[in-house]
């Protein structure tokens, strides 16, 4: 069962449906890898395989009776701990949630089982989902596969590590100011976050209710969209989905870019950015234009106040959920979490509405003057490669949201795709943002330019 | 604001927010705080206009 676990998520599928490839192997193949890579990953905080195992086996069970589901029937996935899974432990990372069992599956966790998918097991996380690098986790910090001594990124770190390295086929995080983009980009695979309300969050634990987002992390644009497919769409039980229809993803995939006009951020995007992160995503814009898209330079609105406006609700928002345990257990979060829940205190009612108000004002702003000009904004998904785990501070945390947090103010949709490497090996992640539930065009244009380059096909040294 | 004020309203705002900020961390907090205001500082600075709050709170269906 050698490296099936590397196979994309659309290539088992296919071969899983012709019954070729047996949902039981593949899942032994991942547990396998799990079993020889975690000692140094660290990537999950619980493996569940006797329950994958039996998933694994009703799946190829179900298959050869002729009951086939669908692209993600038998795929092994594994789930941030901080989706509820029934029977389980979600302990966000925190010492806090340390034993607390979930009584029911989260909103996407139902819709991954409803699609036949394989729940491999919990992922490490920045504790809390409050931070960019993953490192504060009260199982210790997962480890980035290109360079060990280097950060994931986070929050979903665990998601972007066990991806990377082959762990697992796919993997679901959250985003809260780039929590997928930022590990998909530093680990060097795909991530998006979907438009704001497009996926569930039920039985997901919270960091800020007005910019949480569900997504998923792959190893391809195909396999992306393949997953998104299976989670996307109204949950009844949460207010805050969506009922706008959800399209084929993978029916325009193949469409290319010709004729999409994609804009290049001349402000903003581009300060404070490391020269190698530059001039692969400059290079990427090249490869697009050479596919047939037309690339014009655009000023994005607002784009300096986004940070601040980000912060002036997230913050508040986070501390309003922790209050009952920042003031009976403080000392139980890690240091970095506990401080950034104070800062919440910091905020005045009048500041968080008026970040509200500035929300409303911003996202009319692009829709007039971003989104009337060009069909996706291209831009990296960081400032910065992935910082050495022992030299990471504020400041590393600083410029790994940098570019992420104030699209999650807009709730558009972000894909981070790989782009390039530094010349030290580490991956570059060139972010497309599209308009509100286009993740299609999204998808096309991302898969376009993968189609052309071979980012994808480099495998960490793990 | 001098860092004394700063000092006295982070301790002022950690006590209405009803969280306990030990003296031992009310520096870190005050530190903070400039950092926050300065964000607030330049949003206050934007032409709101007719802009309402952002919000997805939507009454029962009947």
């Amino acid at each position: 069962v050698n490296d099936l676990q590397r196979l994309s998520i659309a290539a088992a599928a296919a071969t899983i449906q012709r019954r070729e490839l047996s949902p039981v192997d593949l899942a032994d193949a991942c547990l396998d890898r799990i079993r020889s890579v975690e000692p140094r990953l660290n990537a999950f905080i619980e493996v569940l395989e006797d329950d994958a195992r039996r998933d694994a086996q009703s799946a190829a069970d179900e298959i050869a009776d002729g009951n086939y589901r669908g692209p993600m029937h038998g795929i092994p996935v594994a789930v941030k701990d901080i989706f509820d899974v029934a029977g389980v432990k979600t302990t966000a990372a925190s010492k806090i949630l340390a034993d607390n069992i979930a009584t029911r599956d989260s909103g996407v966790v139902t819709r991954l089982r409803e699609s036949g998918a394989v729940i491999l097991g919990k992922l490490n996380l920045h504790e809390f989902a409050f931070g960019a690098t993953g490192l504060d986790s009260h199982f210790g910090p997962a480890r980035n596969p290109w360079d060990l001594t280097r950060v994931t990124g986070g929050s979903s770190s665990g998601s972007g590590a066990s991806v990377a390295a082959g762990e697992s086929m796919g993997a679901l995080g959250t985003d809260t100011g780039g929590s997928i983009r930022i590990p998909a980009s530093l680990c060097g695979i795909v991530g998006i976050k979907p438009t704001f309300g497009r996926v569930s969050r039920r039985g997901v634990v919270p960091l800020s209710w007005s910019l949480d987002h569900v997504g998923p992390l792959t190893r391809t644009v195909e396999d992306c969209a393949i997953v998104l497919q299976a989670i996307a769409g109204i949950d009844p039980n949460d207010a805050s989905s969506s009922d706008v229809p959800v399209p084929d993803y993978r029916a325009g995939l193949r469409d290319g870019v010709h004729g999409l006009r994609i804009g290049l951020p001349d402000t903003f995007f581009f300060d404070d950015i490391d020269h190698e992160v530059e001039a692969a995503v400059q290079a990427a814009a090249k490869t697009i234009e050479s596919l047939g898209a037309t690339v014009e330079t655009i000023t994005p609105p607002y784009a300096d106040d986004l940070p601040a406006a980000v912060a002036t609700i997230m913050l508040p928002e986070a501390l309003s959920y922790h209050r009952k345990w920042m003031t009976e257990r403080p000392d139980d979060y890690t240091e970095s979490v506990r401080y950034r829940l104070e800062l919440g205190a910091t905020f005045l009612a009048a500041d968080y509405v008026h970040s509200q108000r500035i929300r409303e004002l911003v996202v009319n702003a692009w829709r007039d003057e971003v989104f009337s000009r060009c069909d996706l904004l291209l831009a990296p998904s960081t400032i910065i490669p992935a910082p050495k785990i022992d030299e990471s501070d504020l400041s590393s945390t600083l410029a790994l949201i940098r570019l992420t947090n104030p699209i999650n103010l807009l709730g558009l949709p972000a894909i981070s795709v790989p782009c390039g490497f530094t010349a030290s090996g580490l991956p570059i992640g060139l972010q497309l943002i599209g308009r509100w539930w286009d993740e299609a065009t999204v998808f096309r244009a991302a898969y376009a330019y993968e189609l052309a380059t071979d980012w994808k096909d480099r495998q960490p040294p793990i | 604001m001098n860092a004394e004020q700063n000092h006295i309203e982070a301790e002022l705002l950690a006590h209405l927010a009803r969280i306990n900020v030990p003296q031992s961390r009310l520096s870190l907090l005050t530190a903070g705080l400039r950092g926050t205001q300065a964000g607030v500082q330049q949003l206050l600075a934007l032409d709101l206009g007719e802009a309402e709050p952002a919000a997805r709170f939507q009454p029962p269906q009947p």
